[in-house]
């Protein structure tokens, strides 16, 4: 009666994308949520996108995953961030309706055949040699399955801190899941402690937005998902305010009340995304700091105060509050805090997130020390479709760097570690300008499709678009201007594309009609396949040269230990991580370059003795 | 499997008779060879690092030196293995009796294998594994002087310094990228512009410090041309002192090349001579013309000798062979030519010589060292000193080029931030060391980051 195929430990953003995947791709599967209630919910900004976690989102909805259509079909504004800057860093993102999200994500599990959810409380994983078999309740019932997906988030013996009280929840009004840790804890798995925060939320009728800078959404909305058609509309507006020497005066004045710096919090906490205790600290020089009042849905006032997480004590955080322009009578109807939760080291386990030491065991998320709806989302949809690779013995699929965020993400993680929770950044790909967010579908759709997680429709309109970029791309390159303003003598219409500051419709000046199977979007690309071929051209250079090393495999028996011309640090590393190719094993860090020709002139003489 | 490398020996020191010969063995067994032939107040394996012993070395229970021995054990030694260095008497055939003995159990090291281990056991980086080559190889005092400097590390920090200016441009651009909404400060393109052409400017010195590392490391090759018989042969000499080129007064005689090397104050120079340039049918005589044309485009600087009128059309088709080479014309067999032919020359700015009267050689010594124009002060600076190392601060120029390209066609700033990312790889190249890019971290501990 138990028995399943795959079993999903958490429902959070990791959890919904590895639950869906996997039932989708025909395994029978079980998903465990702790409250019913909070189904893939947005515990901190209610925000989906930005640079790199926008790419993120889009590659996930081109594998078929749920996060992409989630966010615009509750999104409430959107925005292309870095448009005026440049084409291959456009970052779309968009505020969400918080309550909306959770219930849309909900029914779209409850209709995935294949997929049952039980919300409980899990607080076992059963393993028998080296093997995962299933997972205990707290009620003490057993549920098997040869594979298991933790995706237990900030849960992990969570700690809530609020100035210097602290109770242990996995956020705020959610009970934590402490036996989990220990049994993570007795399968060899290293556990370490992170923190993060979230600021306070307020009744929005309350704040004096007259006074802050308006943010509106884009005029022409930008979502994540492909070849879904669903309408994108813009229903907020969000607002910029600023702290002031006020304001910092009251926080350093409490800073012994405050539970990161009264030395109640260990962890580690973000340094990208800090509280506001640390920007007036290690920033003491900065007079403002941005606060963004965003709502959070379409039926409640309340709206997050992004820009001010802090753990400090109630009445203090009124205090704060009060002091910020245009927040000067603003009710608080949630406070801000602190949470300290248990991550486990990532480099235990594989790319495909599978833990080297229990076969069959899988971990996503946030449990990998990551942060981000985005980050979790990503890793559990890989969690999920390996997971049932592996069932049904198909190759794996490892994502690779080259070829998409994805990639970057999962390889990171593994190879690398992380000293902070991890989120992405453009700046973490080498191969930034191929890895675009108007892209993805050429990058991950196929893999999707083959996957069967993309559905016929999808597939067609892609086939489709893909036509008519190569059947106008052809046209360009082979007709003239027939209109020659500003020429000496008419020429390629797709040397005008060539030019600097050339757009796409200035093509109407030489002579070129539109046609209407051209939308924006493909103009977009089109112009950007033929203006950056150059750099393009150089990329993809590098991306040989990367996929070189790639496929130089190394063998996971491979004993480093014994190696005796790489340096003893090295070996441990390379012992610890097993990386599966030379290409992985050279971005290990302490493993240097003379550590690899080491290695290299190891494995030849190797293939000589043999 | 046990990867622990197996026990090279060779001579250390330059074959043939000198004060003393050096035998170096390196590896696991090292000790254990040594001891084998060495005898002492105790063996090596007992004798404490880095002191010298003294003992004699037996071979079948023949005597053959006696010697001093050292032992350096890993991982404190230039390999990073166990070293053991025997000092014998300065004699080859002894040296050659020593080795023979060594490599029955040891293996004869390849050229630059002791380097290629200090190397792989971290012991030295890329560009400090290069100066080891070039240092054994310096054979004047400047390029000894460079080949020190650049195991010191210097050249690196030249490197390290440009770096960190490209980081810090690289850094302002991935803030715009990954924080737009941030409102940090962002760069504009002027101020780019300006910073790009401050490097361009250090990076042209640096690979004009290539070319200067090149020949003081290299040498500086002077090839001497001109019709035959005009006593090209005889400069040449006379600049050796020696006698190595056969001189004749037959046309023709000096068929091939010949080179030599000299210093000249502190400078390595490596004179070539040519055979002499005319239209002939003896088809040796053509293909060894068909070199000298190889080793005039090799060349730094060429002299022109002639003996006679100037012959216009003559000297008009050598500059168009030579177009962007260096040229010192010079007019030899004073001691025979008429004053106002020699008159006529000097004003076209010739330098008149003659071998036979040794008169105007050293006009011309000095010459050839101000056509060099490398300032003794500039060899504090850290020169390039091989082509793989000049070919990539010249990779790194075109990169930087290609962002002034791009700045001035407002391409945005992904693009520029790639093409300053290939400037740094390229540089990278140059020292071996690839720098983890820690750019996010900078960002962190620079800016305050975040909502």
């Amino acid at each position: 009666m138990n028995k399943y195929d795959v079993i999903v430990v958490g429902a959070g953003h990791a959890g919904v994308e590895a639950a869906s995947a996997a039932a989708r791709m025909g395994a029978n599967t079980l998903l465990f949520v702790i409250k019913m209630e909070s189904i893939a919910r947005m515990s901190c900004n209610p925000t989906i996108g930005g640079p790199a976690k926008g790419h993120l989102a889009r590659e996930i909805d081109a594998l078929g995953g749920l996060i992409g259509m989630a966010a615009d079909a509750t999104g409430i504004q959107f925005r292309m961030l870095n448009r005026k800057k440049g084409p291959a860093v456009w970052a779309p993102r968009c505020q969400n309706d918080r309550g909306l999200y959770t219930r849309f994500m909900t029914a779209e599990l409850e209709n995935t055949p294949n997929l049952l959810i039980i919300e409980s409380i899990i607080d076992d994983i059963i393993v028998a040699k080296n093997m995962v078999t299933g997972v205990r309740s707290h009620l003490g019932e057993e549920y098997l399955a040869p594979r298991v997906i933790i995706t237990a988030g900030t849960f992990l013996r969570g700690r809530v801190f609020v100035g210097d009280v602290s109770y242990s929840a996995g956020r705020a009004g959610e009970p934590s899941a402490d036996k989990l840790s220990l049994s993570l804890e007795k399968l060899g798995l290293h556990l370490a402690r992170f923190k993060t925060g979230t600021p306070p939320r307020i009744d929005i009728r309350t704040a004096d937005i007259s006074c802050m800078e308006l943010q509106p959404g884009d005029e022409n909305p930008t979502g994540f998902s492909y070849y879904r058609d669903i309408e994108l509309k813009n229903l907020v507006d969000c607002y910029l305010t600023w702290t002031n020497p006020t304001t910092h005066q009251i926080i350093s004045g409490n800073l012994d009340k405050s539970s990161l710096y009264g030395g109640f919090i260990s962890g580690t906490g973000p340094r990208y995304c800090p509280s506001i205790e640390d920007k007036i600290v290690k920033f003491s020089t900065k007079e403002h700091h941005h606060v963004f009042i965003e709502p959070e849905g379409l039926y409640t006032y309340e709206a997050y105060v992004n820009g001010v997480s802090n753990s400090l004590p109630p009445h203090i955080q009124e205090k704060m509050i009060a002091s910020i322009t245009g927040l000067e009578n603003a009710r608080i109807m949630r406070y801000g805090y602190a949470i300290e939760y248990d991550y486990v080291i990532p480099d235990s386990l594989t790319p495909t997130m599978e833990t080297k030491n229990v076969k069959g065991l899988y971990l996503a998320g946030q449990i990998n020390g990551t942060s981000g709806y985005e980050e979790a989302a990503a890793q559990g949809i890989a969690a999920g479709i390996n997971a049932v690779l592996s069932l049904d013995k198909k190759a794996a699929v490892i994502f690779d760097r080259s070829q998409s965020y994805l990639g970057v993400l999962l390889d990171d993680l593994v190879t690398k570690g992380t000293n902070e929770p991890y989120r992405l950044f453009t700046s973490r790909s080498e191969y930034r300008l191929f890895l675009r967010q108007d892209n993805a579908d050429e990058r991950l759709m196929p893999l999707g499709y083959k996957l069967g997680l993309v559905s016929d429709v999808r597939w067609q309109k892609y086939l489709q678009v893909q036509k008519v970029i190569e059947t106008e791309m052809d046209f360009l390159a082979k007709h003239n201007t027939t209109l020659t303003e500003g020429l000496t003598e008419s020429t390629r219409l797709i040397n005008i594309l060539k030019r600097p500051q050339m757009e796409f419709h200035d093509l109407t000046k030489y002579g070129y009609n539109i046609p209407e199977n051209v939308t924006p979007d493909i103009a977009n690309r089109i112009l950007l396949k033929v203006k950056y071929a150059g750099y393009f051209k150089r990329q993809l250079g590098d991306i040989e040269r990367f996929n070189r090393m790639e496929q130089a495999e190394l063998s996971v028996d491979i004993d480093y230990m014994q190696i005796k011309s790489i340096a003893w640090e090295a070996r441990e590393k390379l012992n610890r991580i097993k990386p599966l190719s030379i290409g992985q094993a050279a971005r290990i860090p302490g493993v240097n370059i003379t550590d690899i020709n080491a290695l290299i002139i190891f494995l030849k003489k190797l293939k000589k003795e043999i | 499997m046990n990867l622990s490398q197996d026990t090279i020996a060779a001579q250390s020191t330059a074959p043939g008779t000198g004060a003393i010969h050096l035998i170096r063995l390196s590896g696991n067994a090292a000790i254990e060879i040594a001891d084998k032939l060495f005898r002492g107040k105790k063996p090596l394996a007992k004798a404490p690092s880095s002191y010298v012993n003294f003992g004699r070395i037996y071979a079948d229970e023949h005597l053959i030196d006696e010697v001093l021995a050292t032992v350096f054990r890993a991982p404190d030694s230039y390999t990073g293995e166990d070293i053991v260095e025997i000092s014998c008497h300065g004699n080859q055939y002894i040296a050659d009796l020593i080795l023979e003995n060594i490599l029955q159990t040891a293996r004869l090291a390849k050229p630059g294998e002791f380097t290629q281990r200090a190397f792989i056991n971290n012991k030295l980086d890329l560009t400090q594994a290069e100066a080891v080559g070039d240092l054994l190889a310096a054979s004047t005092r400047h390029s000894h002087k460079i080949a020190l400097d650049q195991l010191e590390g210097r050249l690196e920090k030249k490197i390290r310094v440009l770096l960190d200016k490209i980081t810090e441009l690289r850094l302002r651009l991935e803030l715009e990228i990954d924080f737009p909404e941030d409102y940090v400060e962002t760069i504009s393109t002027s101020e780019m512009t300006v910073k790009i052409a401050e490097l361009k400017e250090e990076l042209q010195l640096l690979v004009q410090s290539g070319r200067d590392g090149l020949i003081l490391r290299e040498g500086y090759k002077v090839c001497l041309v001109g019709k035959p018989n005009v006593g090209k042969s005889s400069i040449f000499n006379a600049l050796l002192n020696s006698a190595r080129a056969i001189v004749t007064p037959i046309p023709g005689t000096t068929r091939d090349y010949l080179a030599e090397a000299i210093a000249l104050e502190g400078f390595l120079l490596i004179f070539y001579d040519t055979a002499g340039l005319r239209e002939t049918d003896d088809q040796l005589e053509k293909l060894g013309m068909e070199r000298s044309l190889g080793i005039i485009n090799q060349s730094d600087l060429i002299i022109y000798v002639t003996d006679s009128e100037p012959d216009e059309a003559e000297t008009s088709k050598l500059e168009k062979l030579i177009e962007e080479k260096k040229i010192i014309k010079v007019l030899n067999k004073t001691d025979i030519l008429g004053t106002a032919l020699i008159t006529k020359y000097l004003q076209k700015g010739y330098i008149s010589c003659s071998t036979v009267a040794n008169d105007g050689l050293s006009a011309l010594k000095s010459r050839i060292l101000q056509e060099i124009n490398i300032k003794p002060e500039e060899f504090e600076l850290p020169p390039l000193t091989n082509a793989r190392q000049i070919a990539a601060a010249r990779k790194a120029l075109t990169e930087l080029e290609q962002v002034e390209i791009a700045l001035t066609e407002g391409v945005s700033i992904e693009f520029i931030a790639f093409d300053l990312l290939q400037v740094s790889k390229a540089l990278e190249e140059i020292t071996g060391l690839v720098t983890t890019d820690d750019i996010l971290d900078k960002i962190f501990s620079g800016y305050c980051i975040g909502k």
